[in-house]
């Protein structure tokens, strides 16, 4: 489903020209769960905004369903995403204005789906994330966990291809990251294929595969038994 | 989605309650100004626009050319030009002459009071739009003796509009007669020139006044309308005007030359100022730019504020754009919503700004002395101008915001490493812009104020203090003053009585004539003044002396001349010389000059004085009475004076002026733009404070960690307040750069309206560039203290 060849980053200020990433090949099979670990700065999060069509690779290739996606322009970024990936974030990022039904339903408005329909789907993904009674809140107004709940929710309302998670469970404590990452596991079996960035080795491990990267580098690829608690 | 984005800005706009209401109010206030004048401003445009015919209406104007080459525009004409010209030129179907009499004393039954009359051609109700309500527009005119009035009258005196065969007594030459109301119309509209309460047939004043002035070619003295056919070119029709009166007047081929005839559109009666003795209410267009001028800026001020405010506020909704870039958002997307919240708030100001307009409309009203009447704003009609003026609004403070905004990589706003506004140059040259207002109205404030003292403190060359003016009718004016001369002589209080046809500082009084002499030739201005005139305006006589019941022969032959006439003349020895002066009263127009008066200014400081002519005959009327008094216990006097007036004029009421008060009423039109300048000074100040307040609100927490930091390694509360204002006080200094020469600019073409300037130097923008500079210091200050003095801790926490 996701495969880069030679991918590198790099980036360019006024005296300095940092790499983040250097060849990096991975390959990512539809249906999968991958974990990316890596101390701080080794670049997990620059390949991760590359899987995610946020920002562009300096060289190499990136080719999502087959198709080379890594040349592509910001309009065209932007259209690709919606619908294909779905983002969680580490700070949650849900907008403070709108309440958890309208955080959830955004990404349904920016794929023009009827409003029936939009209703219908929010109320499953809150019953499917036990978040219903909370839908007419904002979001000041829920725990950490609860708030990653609705971030997830709303990231596979428009069921994408796949669910790109930015360290979902480091703002959390451990009983909050474990739901977290049982409900990550539940859309993994029920087909979704998951890319996740974690420093949490225990985390790592609901992955069925884990690429480690150093300096750029993918280092090593840890290949799992499915795991099974 | 558009709910989504509506839910998003109100949510928005009461999360950030302080920028919002620093937002809003400022929008509000300078829409509800812009509102204001644009109503304003159109309701000048539509004058005399209601007549059905007005396309076809002008006013007959004439140019005169005098020996120094000037050409001098009348708003009078002759009286016998127009029947001349409408016979001679079929091009124009209908004329009419208009003539206002002074004051003339009304009477119905019981109801008696001291009314303006108008005089017209009888086809005026035909070639103009004043619709009756009752009697027929064609013939209303038609009789000697019959009237129109307005509604209004027809209330006053007779209780109710219907008023037509009633019978109503005015007092004209002397004795009561009676006219019968021919017709009632409808109340003049307030965008009319022409306006009347009381509408007589024009032979009345033909009768009235008499020879010479009903066949008399020389004398400017009514106000002459024609309707033209349809199609008919105006250009072809003003070339021929010419020669058909040097034929009818037989003027000598020279004189031709010096003549030329206008037909001034009627739509541009009232734009038009540029008139020598215009009767009709005119509004210098020149005004009504700068009042457009002064709502734009304010518009553009506030504009900027909200733009100002919303790419700082965008630091804390940053988060909201990266997440919807995230979610599939579009640059077009993100920008629409942006613009559409920019509409939203819009529109709340908007109506914030309809309400707030329709509370200080009174206000309005008096300081601009307009007419706009309640409810104005809310009707129909106004709603595409609104929509558009709410769009203009919208589209210039929100389009930079929402293309700087949708600009950001979604990558680079997630991550938390932007850090924006308050401080890029785009902010800062708003706030230049704004200060640049604001220091520029301050300036033209002080030149004004100090130009109008000027004005008001000007040596006159005679005294207007303690003078008591009471018109009167003609017919009576010797009679009375004579009297009144009599009961009044040995009173203690009164220093002494004058009368006179012409008195100061009313340019409709006065009759321009041309002076001959010596194959020299001018034109002047005409006083008929009996020999108290000099003394109790006390004026000072420079040559030769004034004219004295001691010398039998002064009456209809001596002449006295300001210095202005000698100077044109060119003479050096002014007294003894003979002028020919074709004016009635004056014996076989000539007169002999006998004394020179220093130059006085009969009318504003806006005028050079220019030749004048004054003289005495026997049978002059007399049509202002002046008194003057004593400065202690004027009421008593001026009650004392009352009872005398009503046992030697019983049937004139006693009405009176004071010469100085009515002087300064020529500057009623300064002094109304001097206040329109100050609000509009104060109304900026104040908009560009809320802005910069909010500014700097937010340029201070953006450096919030920074201040920490200087706290932490020793700076002081005062050194950091210091600090922060030394970068505004550079942008002040910038704003001046930028009012300075545009002030300068400003005020000089203002000042080209006064004949007598005040030297106005350079302290002026000294103190303007202070003052700017204290209102922003205090603004930050405000701000930068309670930055400065907060807990480096709190601040530092957060890292």
């Amino acid at each position: 489903m996701i495969t880069t060849r030679n991918l590198k980053k790099v980036y360019t200020t006024e005296e300095v020209e940092t790499t983040a990433l250097n060849s990096i090949n991975i390959e990512v099979k539809e249906g999968e769960f991958v974990s990316i670990m890596g101390p701080s700065g080794c670049g997990k999060s620059t390949l991760l905004n590359i899987l995610g069509l946020l920002d562009n690779p300096s060289e190499g290739e990136y080719l999502f369903l087959d198709e080379n996606v890594g040349g592509f322009t910001e309009r065209k970024r932007a259209s690709f995403r919606k619908g294909n990936i779905g983002f969680v974030f580490q700070s949650f990022n849900l907008i403070d204005e709108l309440t958890v039904f309208e955080n959830i339903e955004l990404p349904l408005l920016y794929l023009r789906v009827p409003s029936a329909e939009r209703k219908k789907r929010v109320e499953e993904a809150l019953e499917q994330m036990e978040i219903f009674p909370r839908r007419n809140h904002f979001p000041q107004q829920l725990s950490g966990g609860q708030q990653q709940r609705v971030a997830v929710a709303r990231a596979v309302i428009a069921r994408p291809k796949v669910i790109l998670a930015d360290e979902p469970t480091g703002n959390l404590d451990s009983a909050h990251g474990s739901e977290v990452m049982n409900l990550l596991s539940k859309l993994n079996e029920e087909g979704t294929t998951i890319v996740m960035v974690t420093h949490s080795p225990d985390y790592a491990e609901y992955g069925n595969r884990v690429i480690h990267l150093f300096d750029g580098h993918v280092v090593t690829e840890n290949i799992k038994e499915q795991h099974n608690a | 989605m558009l709910k989504n984005y509506l839910k998003v800005a109100l949510r928005s706009v009461f999360k950030h309650k302080v920028y919002s209401l620093i937002n809003l109010t400022g929008l509000a206030i300078s829409l509800a100004a812009c509102l204001l004048i644009y109503q304003y401003v159109s309701t000048e445009l539509t004058y005399d626009t209601f007549h059905s015919n007005a396309g076809n209406i002008y006013r007959v104007v004439p140019s005169l050319q005098d020996d120094s080459g000037e050409w001098k525009n009348h708003a009078m004409s002759p009286m016998p030009m127009a029947p001349v010209l409408a016979e001679e030129h079929p091009e124009i179907v209908g004329y009419t002459r208009f003539t206002n009499s002074s004051a003339a004393v009304v009477k119905v039954g019981a109801n008696c009071f001291t009314e303006k009359l108008l005089y017209a051609d009888p086809e005026m109700l035909s070639i103009f739009t004043f619709p009756l309500i009752q009697g027929d527009a064609g013939t209303a005119l038609r009789d000697k003796s019959s009237i129109v009035i307005n509604e209004s009258m027809a209330i006053k005196y007779f209780g109710s509009p219907d008023a037509a065969g009633k019978t109503v007594s005015i007092k004209l030459g002397g004795e009561f007669r009676d006219f019968t109301v021919a017709g009632v119309a409808t109340d003049i509209p307030h965008n009319s020139t022409i306006s009347f309460d009381f509408l007589l047939p024009f032979p009345v004043v033909l009768e009235l006044w008499g020879e010479p002035f009903v066949s008399s070619w020389g004398a400017m003295v009514t106000r002459t309308y024609v309707q033209l056919a349809d199609g008919t070119d105006p250009a072809l029709l003003e070339e021929k005007l010419p020669a058909t009166i040097a034929r009818r007047a037989g003027l000598p081929e020279e004189r031709l030359n010096r003549l030329r005839l206008a037909l001034q559109p009627l739509r541009d009666v009232h734009l038009n100022p540029n008139y020598f003795n215009r009767f009709e209410p005119t509004t210098n267009p020149l005004y009504l730019f700068v009042l457009s001028g002064i709502g734009f800026m304010l518009l553009f001020v506030a504009c900027f504020n909200f733009t100002n405010i919303s790419i700082g506020l965008s630091s804390v909704r940053l988060k909201e754009i990266g997440v919807r870039k995230v979610l599939g958002a579009g640059r077009v997307r993100l920008i629409r919503q942006l613009l559409v919240e920019s509409v939203f708030l819009s529109l709340i100001a908007l109506v914030l700004a309809m309400t707030l307009a329709e509370i200080i409309l009174p206000t309005f009203n008096a300081l601009t002395d307009g007419h706009l009447s309640r409810g104005i704003l809310f009707d129909w009609k106004t709603v595409p101008s609104m929509i558009v003026l709410l769009l203009a609004v919208a589209i210039l403070a929100g389009v930079y915001p929402a293309i700087y905004l949708s600009r950001l990589s979604p990558s680079k706003i997630l991550k938390g490493s932007l850090r924006i506004g308050g401080s890029n140059m785009f902010t800062r040259a708003l706030i230049v812009v704004q200060f640049a207002v604001s220091i520029f109205f301050i300036i033209c404030t002080l030149y004004m104020s100090r130009q109008m003292d000027f004005v008001r403190e000007a040596d006159l060359g005679f005294s207007a203090d303690q003078i008591m003016v009471a018109p009167i009718s003609s017919s009576e004016g010797r009679d009375v003053l004579d009297r009144l001369k009599n009961e009044l002589g040995s009173n203690p209080a009164v220093v002494s009585i004058a009368g006179a046809r012409e008195s100061m500082g009313r340019e409709s009084d006065y009759a321009v004539t041309v002076a001959e002499s010596e194959g020299m030739e001018t034109e002047t201005f005409v006083f008929r003044i009996d020999e108290n005139f000099i003394p109790t305006l006390e004026m000072e006589i420079v040559r030769g002396r004034n004219i004295s019941t001691d010398f039998p022969s002064d009456p209809g032959r001596s002449v006295i001349v300001n210095e202005a006439f000698a100077q044109k003349m060119g003479w050096e020895e002014p007294i003894g010389k003979r002028i020919e002066l074709n004016f009635p009263g004056l014996e076989d127009n000539t007169g002999e000059v006998i004394g020179v008066v220093k130059n006085f200014h009969y009318l504003s400081l806006h005028s050079p004085i220019e030749p004048a002519v004054m003289f005495t005959a026997a049978d002059f009327p007399v049509t202002r009475i002046m008194v003057k008094i004593k400065p202690e216990g004027i009421p008593g006097t001026v009650a004392t004076i009352g009872r005398v007036w009503s046992s030697v004029a019983p049937s004139s009421p006693f009405e009176y002026y004071f010469l100085d008060e009515d002087f300064n009423l020529q500057y009623q039109m300064d002094d109304r733009w001097g206040r329109i300048i100050i609000y509009s000074a104060v109304l900026a100040i104040l908009i560009s404070a809320i802005g910069l307040l909010g500014v700097a609100t937010l340029t201070l927490s953006r450096r919030t960690k920074e201040i920490g930091i200087r706290k932490v390694l020793g700076a002081s509360v005062l050194g950091i307040v210091k600090q922060v204002n030394r970068e505004f006080i550079i942008l002040v200094l910038l704003a001046c750069l930028l009012a300075f020469p545009l002030a300068y600019y400003v005020m000089s073409r203002w000042m080209e309206n006064f004949a007598f300037r005040a030297n106005v130097g350079w302290t002026v923008y000294g103190v303007a560039a202070a003052l700017g500079a204290v209102i922003a210091l205090t603004t930050v200050s405000v701000q930068a203290v309670r930055a400065a003095s907060a807990n480096p801790v709190d601040s530092l926490r957060y890292e």
